[in-house]
């Protein structure tokens, strides 16, 4: 029996290049998680409000997205998508594009349930203001739709942050592909996997712990449900 | 009364994003019109977009610092150099094996410079260079495998690469054999190493990488095919002007001619392709 | 496009992959429910050792990549001289992945119940167990059938990856068949349109379920009417 000698010397030796893998998977997770935040609202409030054709459009886009796997989007954009549109094909650029429109579905699915959350009293009292419809929505509704989300909308970016590791396979050199890199040469794999795995682990796990101080103890039980619907 | 007021703003956002979208496909078919006459792109940039290989010692690698080295960088390089007046006019970017055929026909690189065999069914969709480097389809086996020759490989579990013409230039001499197909060749090898599979097969150029870092493997004798490896390009139909190709060949034979990639070649390609002994 | 559709070798190979993808997706669900399940207890349970257990696996196992728990499996443990098969593998990471966050999803049922009910139900003499079985449980599930189908779909999109631990699933057909034929668009679409058919089918299955349920739940609420009426 071999005995188990670890070779976490490597992780020191890949650190400089790990951690420039890792403000890539930052980048991609902010860039990414900011504009579905914005095209996402834009899907959920379509959907949930609006019941013609652009709320038809948007559920349908929402359910197509969340039908597939992110990493066959992913090379559908890369390989099929960005080519096809603008001739050429970045894996960065292809990567944002994909976890952007990614995401937005799945916070479109997140504000929409929020905006199912407000209540109907809720919207007289909007109403009765003497807001407009336009008002209503952006000073009464969504902010209350959005408060009653933030754990959700929180586990959704832990999510992305987990899923930008699928961008090593098109070729982006974040925090996954660069550990690769070093055990492709130096055959430790467990040991800088091991270390990956809790770099993404103290990220996310913030993230999420971060997101519990936010949320109100009365919806405490109600948000975990919500969070676990999404 | 206030409903028709949300309509209307909701069927003015619906319309700026369809607009957005009109403009972006305009905007970007546009853009698509200038994909036919590579060298003019690649002049305009003022640098090459080059596909390369991030796992293939000695052709393409990543040392630990992230610098990337090997045989076909440098080739690149004193392209650059001598097409475009500076060795640095290169940018370059990854490609696979299962990725290098797509990443040009999509246009994401100018050129791959990845190892690349050229085969008549690549020829049907990408555009080839003269040949560079000729390397040889072999096999390696752990030093103690009781496998002497090829066809003692029937019935046993291959490794291969996606992607590459080993595959199936082994299929077609090892019918009975199992396989099994990795992202790269250093997962292939990585599985050799654990005993997933009895034997491994890509090119010489490669496994001999492999075989100097590592003791306890050793090739076969036996070679599977000649694989010549050739620069590869998007299909140009712009005939008119000379094209991007056309100026690569006449730069690799002048490449040739002076010597320059036969010190390539000494510098990166260990020639020796023997197995490393175990220090006891 | 059409000859495409036609060639038999090629939609064989994709047959032979959703067979690969379903077969594992069923297995992995079947594990990540125990998982979910008796995880979810474990929680709510009085002891705490049992119970940090439980947060400790699901906050470890939510909160990093499958992507990366995959590789470990098959490629971290190979490095350290553990071979495990890949689909071996695929199964592990995808069944605890998954149970991590059905373990949450049981739990938000359980505690969707009211406490009280407990409570009347051992005052009715009832042991802690029936409880569970025929009063807790019915309810909890109808709550979290939905949730749980999310997560079903979830699971069997993420099966995907395991094509990275060469386990020749639908996306390895999509994958290998984009890269070898060198016609990505094709392969695309026809591996998303299977995985959308299957998405479909699941999130069908689980409203026939729930549908299912609601019939014995009603009864099952006449009986509980009808022992507090005759005690």
């Amino acid at each position: 029996m071999a005995s188990l000698t670890l070779h976490f010397e490597d992780v020191w030796v890949g650190l400089p290049l790990m951690a420039k893998g890792f403000l890539f998977t930052v980048l991609l997770a902010a860039v990414s998680f900011s504009g579905a935040l914005l095209f996402g609202t834009m899907l959920g409030v379509l959907r949930e409000e609006k019941k013609g054709w652009p709320g038809r459009a948007a559920g349908l886009y929402i359910e197509f997205l969340r039908g597939i796997p992110l990493i066959l989007f992913l090379l559908f954009i890369h390989y099929g998508l960005m080519p096809t549109v603008f001739g050429h094909s970045d894996f960065l650029g292809s990567s944002l594009l994909a976890f952007f429109l990614f995401e937005s579905a799945y916070v479109g699915e997140i504000i929409r349930g929020g905006l199912r959350s407000v209540t109907r009293s809720e919207r007289e009292s909007a109403k009765s203001l003497g807001l407009t419809e336009t008002q209503q929505l952006w000073h009464v509704i969504l902010p209350l739709a959005f408060q009653r989300m933030m754990p959700a909308l929180a586990g959704q970016l832990v999510s992305l942050i987990k899923d930008t590791s699928l961008a090593s396979i098109v070729g982006v050199i974040e925090l996954t592909r660069a550990g690769e890199i070093i055990y492709e040469q130096r055959f430790h794999d467990f040991e800088i996997l091991a270390f990956q795995a809790v770099v993404y682990f103290l990220v996310c796990y913030s993230i999420a712990r971060l997101s519990r101080c936010f949320e109100p103890a009365e919806h405490q039980a109600e948000s975990i449900l919500s969070q676990t619907l999404s | 009364m206030s409903r028709p007021r949300l309509s209307f703003s909701f069927r003015c956002l619906a319309l700026l994003n369809c607009l957005l979208v009109l403009l972006l496909a305009v905007g970007l078919s546009a853009c698509g019109e200038k994909r036919t006459a590579l060298m003019d792109a690649v002049k305009q940039r003022g640098k090459l977009v080059a596909g390369v290989k991030y796992d293939s010692k000695p052709f393409g690698y990543l040392d630990t610092d992230g610098q990337l080295k090997g045989f076909d960088i440098d080739m690149m390089h004193e392209l650059a150099k001598r097409i475009l007046g500076d060795s640095n006019a290169v940018e370059f970017q990854q490609v696979l094996s299962s990725t290098r055929v797509i990443a040009i026909n999509s246009g994401s690189v100018d050129v791959v410079a990845a190892t690349m065999t050229i085969t008549p069914d690549r020829e049907k969709v990408v555009d080839f260079s003269k040949t560079y480097f000729t390397a040889h389809q072999a096999v390696i086996v752990p030093i103690s495998s009781p496998v002497k020759k090829l066809d003692d490989l029937q019935g046993k579990t291959i490794l291969f690469v996606m992607g590459t013409t080993s595959e199936r230039n082994i299929r077609s001499r090892l019918a009975q054999a199992k396989y099994i197909g990795f992202k790269t060749s250093t997962d292939a090898f990585s599985a050799l190493k654990a005993g997933r599979g009895e034997a491994m097969t890509t090119d010489d150029t490669i496994l001999s990488g492999f075989l100097a870092d590592t003791c306890g493997f050793r090739p076969l004798t036996e070679r599977l095919s000649d694989e010549p490896y050739g620069l590869g390009f998007r299909q140009d139909p712009d005939s008119s002007t000379i094209s991007l190709r056309q100026r690569v060949d006449r730069e690799l034979a002048a490449m040739e001619k002076d010597g320059t990639l036969d010190s390539l070649k000494r510098k990166w390609v260990d020639a020796a392709f023997q197995s490393k002994p175990c220090p006891q | 496009m059409l000859d495409f559709l036609t060639d038999w070798s090629v939609q064989q190979a994709f047959l032979q992959g959703l067979a690969t993808t379903l077969r594992l997706s069923i297995v992995s669900a079947g594990l990540a429910l125990c998982i979910g399940f008796l995880m979810a207890f474990a929680r709510a349970s009085q002891s705490s050792p049992l119970g940090w257990l439980s947060s400790g696996y699901v906050a470890l196992f939510r909160n990093t990549p499958l992507l990366i728990q995959l590789y470990l499996c098959y490629r971290g443990l190979q490095s350290l001289g553990l071979i495990l098969p890949p689909e071996l593998c695929g199964v592990l990471a995808l069944s605890l992945y998954s149970g991590a966050y059905l373990t949450e999803v049981f739990r938000s049922g359980l505690l969707a119940i009211p406490k009280e009910q407990l409570d009347a139900g051992l005052s009715l003499g009832l042991s802690r167990f029936s409880v569970y079985r025929m009063i807790l449980i019915p309810q909890a599930l109808r709550v979290i059938m939905p949730a749980v189908g999310n997560q079903l779909i979830s699971l069997t999109k993420n099966s995907s990856l395991v094509a990275f631990i060469t386990v020749n699933d639908l996306f390895y057909v999509v994958y290998k068949g984009a890269v070898d034929a060198f016609m990505p668009l094709e392969y695309f679409l026809e591996g998303a349109l299977l995985y959308l058919a299957v998405s479909l089918a699941i999130s069908g299955l689980v409203r026939l379920l729930e549908n299912f349920l609601s019939r014995p739940m009603a009864q099952e609420r006449i009986v509980s009417g009808e022992i507090l009426t005759h005690g």
